[in-house]
């Protein structure tokens, strides 16, 4: 039983690492290309270019800094979705279905708000 | 400034501010969302998209530390959780809707009351009492392992109660962008009387999961910016490690204290600024 819960923590700090290296990396790129730019956020525009996961690949294979960077956030919600998954699973085995069913209710609601237009 | 300018500066405040939030408690989230605005002039979403993915990133790095030391208790986490993410997605939602000074003038309030949470820390003097009908039906309770090593048993007390305190926990992380860490440990520590290690180990485990809720509205309306989230994540992620590993080492007690004052005036500051609608 505690093996799983392990292999949760494990699978959570390897996708943390991953969608850091990742966003690292987008943030190196972009920096490389940009670096000079003045910079502004004080007001905020809606900016919904990152809506859907195709979007991403819609550039080609060729990631700016900018979208290695959503590339890389987006690894870390999936990883969450994950957790619950693994969770849900850790429940299965230790064959407590209210549980499995309570881990279900948590990914139903996830998956819904990441996919909600 | 120039962008690298301003990433360098994001990201050692970033660094800081995990550093500051691990050390009093708070976490990352809820003191880096006044230090952008404030003094960076971040728009306050943008702000709270940054600190949100911080919040998630920070929460599955330490997970599998505290599930090898046995404090976590899955059952009630996820149960608890159910409330969470029903809280959170609709505060996230809600964000939309609510003018910016108001959502200001909010977050300075939850930030004055986790303060006085996180310092109003007391073990329960209560005597045990038996664990709630709900508890018991759910197998929510669990052991964690003692200073001698056993296996000590503990009960579990108020499960609708939490439940009610974890719904809104959640809708203000969904809300402010935060982890709501103060809100969730008060509902596992102060109404279900859960041992203190137990509370937090089990709090961290489910914040990722509220924060993402809320991060996939975020992502829908915009909120995220990629160059602006990108180092405050990376800074607060290894502020956190720094952090919790200093938390080891020294007596923080009077470095608590400046930094929880210091966390005040940033709150008044805001409150201000929403009042004044200088936001």
């Amino acid at each position: 039983m505690e093996q799983i819960q392990l292999v949760i923590g494990r699978a959570l700090f390897i996708g943390v690492l991953i969608s850091l290296l990742l966003v690292a990396a987008g943030l190196g790129i972009f920096l490389f290309h940009h670096s000079t730019e003045i910079i502004h956020f004080q007001t905020f525009q809606s900016d919904r270019k990152f809506i859907i996961l195709p979007n991403i690949f819609v550039h080609g294979f060729i990631f700016s800094g900018r979208e290695l960077i959503q590339l890389g956030l987006i690894i870390l919600l999936l990883i969450q979705v994950l957790r619950v998954i693994l969770t849900a699973w850790f429940f299965k085995k230790i064959h407590d279905p209210v549980f499995v069913w309570i881990s279900l209710f948590i990914l139903a609601i996830m998956i819904y708000s990441l996919i909600r237009l | 400034m120039t962008i690298l300018t301003f990433c360098i500066l994001l990201f050692i405040v970033a660094y800081l501010a995990g550093l500051l939030g691990a050390l009093t408690g708070l976490g990352g989230g809820i003191v880096i969302i006044p230090v952008l605005v404030l003094i960076f002039h971040v728009d306050i979403h943008y702000a709270m998209g940054a600190s949100l993915i911080s919040v998630i990133a920070t929460s599955s790095g330490t997970a599998l530390a505290y599930l090898r030391e046995g404090y976590t208790n899955l059952r009630i986490g996820m149960f608890l959780e159910t409330g969470a993410v029903i809280g959170a997605f609709f505060g996230a939602l809600l964000v939309a809707v609510l003018p910016t000074s108001i959502i200001a003038i909010i977050f300075s309030l939850v930030l004055i009351f986790s303060a006085y949470l996180t310092w109003r820390r007391q073990e329960d003097t209560e005597p045990v009492r038996a664990s709630h009908p709900l508890a018991i039906a759910l197998k929510l309770e669990g052991t964690y392992p003692n200073l001698k090593g056993e296996k000590q048993f503990y009960q579990v007390q108020n499960v609708p109660w939490a439940w009610t305190l974890m719904t809104i926990a959640g809708g203000l992380s969904g809300l402010l962008g935060i982890g709501s860490g103060a809100l969730k440990v008060l509902a596992m520590d102060q109404a279900m009387r859960l041992p203190y290690k137990v509370a937090t180990t089990t709090s961290n485990f489910i914040i990722g999961i509220t924060a993402a809720v809320s991060a996939g509205v975020y992502f829908q309306h915009g909120y995220i910016d990629p160059i602006l989230t990108a180092p405050v994540m990376i800074g607060i992620i290894f502020g956190s490690f720094s952090g919790a590993k200093l938390l080891m080492r020294i007596n923080v007690r009077i470095l608590r204290l400046i930094f929880t004052l210091i966390m005040l005036l940033l709150a008044v500051e805001m409150i201000y600024k929403g009042i004044t609608g200088n936001l």
